[in-house]
């Protein structure tokens, strides 16, 4: 019995790479395949009379005006701020809605106390308490950080509190029989039971925040991706809108990335089947 | 010692216990009026029709429950809450995913402020269930035997006075199965750790027990007590033996009445269907 599953866990690592060698080609190649033909049919629109992309400037122009938007500062400061915006609300999310999850969770007088508020407050879409939030605090910087803060954090809400009031009971049981103490029960068992769920609010919660700062900056900013992008609007420029737009999926694809490591590293049971 | 102390009935008795879910008005009765004994160093079986409340009972024991009345005693003492006395090994695994093997089955002590000492007994009782080379895996790396042996380990480490262990095999495929009734075999064998093991398998429960419980379809009362003396050590070629095949047949006969029973009294609400699309056709409608 131990030999053959000795044999087993030696030999998982050759399957699973050969697994995934064969997959990635596939996945390459098709890749490759389907961004460069949308690639050419987006160059050669005009020529070809496709609607609606033949109204786009032809790719190669993109890339050409692209260069200039590269090398400006305004550009790149424009990911500085937005990045920074982010990060303070998003973070802030997280360091608030996690703790009220867990608190709501585990103690009934303040899940009783808090849902209605909660349940009030949810529904209003965050784009809608823009101009509140300019009137409420004193710099814009402050309520576009508000804007993405409120994004982020009633799903990390909703799901911390999901995630710690559905621990399996035999978990806890297990726990309790083997002589947990309660501070036991919260830091060994249900935070690491939690954790899951909470990374799965952050990586819905991030991709909130982006759609927020983007609306936010819109309306509110002077500076950042989303300023920038409306701002090629007013002055005409369909090159530097689309470079802009790229971007911010760009930034959105990376910090989803820099989740999904997060998650691995916090939760790394999860990924081990 | 006190006198009192010393005339303490050793082992677990439950004596009359009986659980009712549900509010005022809603009573369900899942276990009515239970009395059995699990003396010191056997192995009893809890074995009856499925869903007859032998999870409740298991739940009863541990602690995790009380009983709406009677007494559950474990040496003399009535039993007020899950203790490290009475572990669990439930039907689904209950090792906690986010620890490995090995912290797993260091979970007891480190709680109980005894990590140090515990440390080589936790690595000794893995290479006894054959998972050493698995201690720094997390449980779903295992496969179900593995994690069922595993779990094994976590409990055993704490000594526990009475393992309950509620349909721990079920589940798993035929191979496993009999090779994890012969790990617990030699296990018990060895050790003599007191086990109360459910299960709804008649052969499992013959090859494994020392005493067979049997349960009444719900509300679950004890319909019979057996006792099994086929001679241990105990391997699965009893299975053929003539003994085996007479005690066999006497559970059996007893089940089959009790699959009967909770038949006809599942069949009851039919009745009542029949009567009432009687009742609407006398009152005239076309």
């Amino acid at each position: 019995m131990t030999a053959v599953e000795a044999n087993i866990s030696r030999s998982m690592p050759t399957r699973v790479w050969r697994r995934i060698a064969r997959y990635l080609t596939l996945e390459l190649f098709l890749g490759i395949v389907s961004i460069g033909t949308i690639a050419v049919l987006w160059e050669f629109a005009n020529p070809l009379g496709i609607p609606v992309l033949s109204n786009l400037p032809p790719l190669s122009e993109i890339v050409r005006t692209s260069q200039q938007l590269l090398t400006s500062d305004l550009y790149w400061d424009g990911w500085l701020l937005s990045i920074r915006r982010i990060t303070s609300g998003f973070l802030l999310a997280q360091l608030i809605g996690v703790p009220i999850g867990l608190l709501m969770a585990l103690h009934r007088a303040s899940f009783e106390a808090a849902f209605p508020i909660v349940e009030i407050l949810r529904p209003i879409p965050p784009v809608a308490w823009i101009p509140i939030s300019i009137l409420f605090w004193p710099t814009r910087e402050l309520s576009v950080i508000f804007i993405v803060f409120l994004g982020a954090f009633w799903i990390v809400l909703l799901n911390t509190i999901g995630g710690a009031s559905n621990v399996d009971p035999n978990y806890r049981r297990a726990a309790l029989s083997l002589g947990s103490t309660p501070r036991d029960m919260f830091w060994r068992i249900i935070l690491p039971a939690t954790i899951p769920s909470i990374v799965t609010g952050m990586a819905v919660g991030m991709g909130i925040a982006w759609e927020m700062v983007v609306a936010a900056e819109m309306v509110a900013g002077r500076t950042g991706l989303g300023y920038l992008l409306w701002q090629s609007l007013e002055i005409n420029a369909i090159a530097q809108c689309i470079i802009c737009m790229i971007s911010i999926g760009i930034a959105g694809f990376l910090s989803s990335e820099i989740i999904r490591l997060f998650g691995s590293f916090v939760a790394p049971w999860q990924r081990m089947h | 010692m006190s006198p009192i102390e010393l005339t303490k009935e050793r082992g677990v008795v439950l004596s009359n216990v009986a659980k009712t879910f549900g509010d005022e008005f809603d009573l369900i009765p899942v276990i009515h009026d239970c009395s059995f004994k699990i003396e010191d160093g056997q192995f009893t079986i809890l074995i009856g029709p499925s869903g007859c409340g032998k999870t409740t009972l298991i739940n009863l024991i541990a602690g995790y429950e009380r009983p709406t009345s009677g007494r559950i005693s474990c040496d003399g003492e009535e039993v007020r809450g899950p203790t490290r006395d009475r572990l669990v090994l439930f039907q689904e695994t209950s090792l906690f995913p986010w620890m490995s093997v090995l912290q797993n089955v260091m979970y007891g002590p480190v709680v109980q402020g005894r990590k140090k000492s515990a440390q080589s007994e936790a690595v000794e009782l893995l290479s006894k269930v054959g998972l050493q080379d698995f201690r720094d895996k997390y449980p779903n790396q295992l496969s179900g035997g593995m994690q069922r042996r595993a779990e094994l380990a976590r409990t055993l480490i704490n000594k526990p006075r009475i393992l309950l262990m509620d349909e721990p095999f079920r589940g798993l495929d035929a191979m496993t199965r009999q090779l994890m009734q012969e790990y617990l075999l030699k296990l018990f064998e060895g050790s003599r750790q007191t086990i109360l093991f459910v299960t709804t398998e008649i052969d499992e429960a013959i090859l494994l027990g020392d005493s067979l419980v049997l349960l009444s379809s719900a509300p679950t009362s004890v319909r019979e007590c057996i006792r099994v003396d086929l001679p241990r050590p105990r391997s699965a070629s009893m299975l053929t033996t003539q003994r085996y095949a007479q005690l066999k047949s006497k559970v059996l006969a007893i089940l089959y009445q009790e699959a009967l029973q909770s038949f006809a009294s599942g069949s009851r609400a039919a009745a009542d269907m029949i009567e009432a699309f009687e009742l609407r056709h006398q009152a005239g409608e076309p």
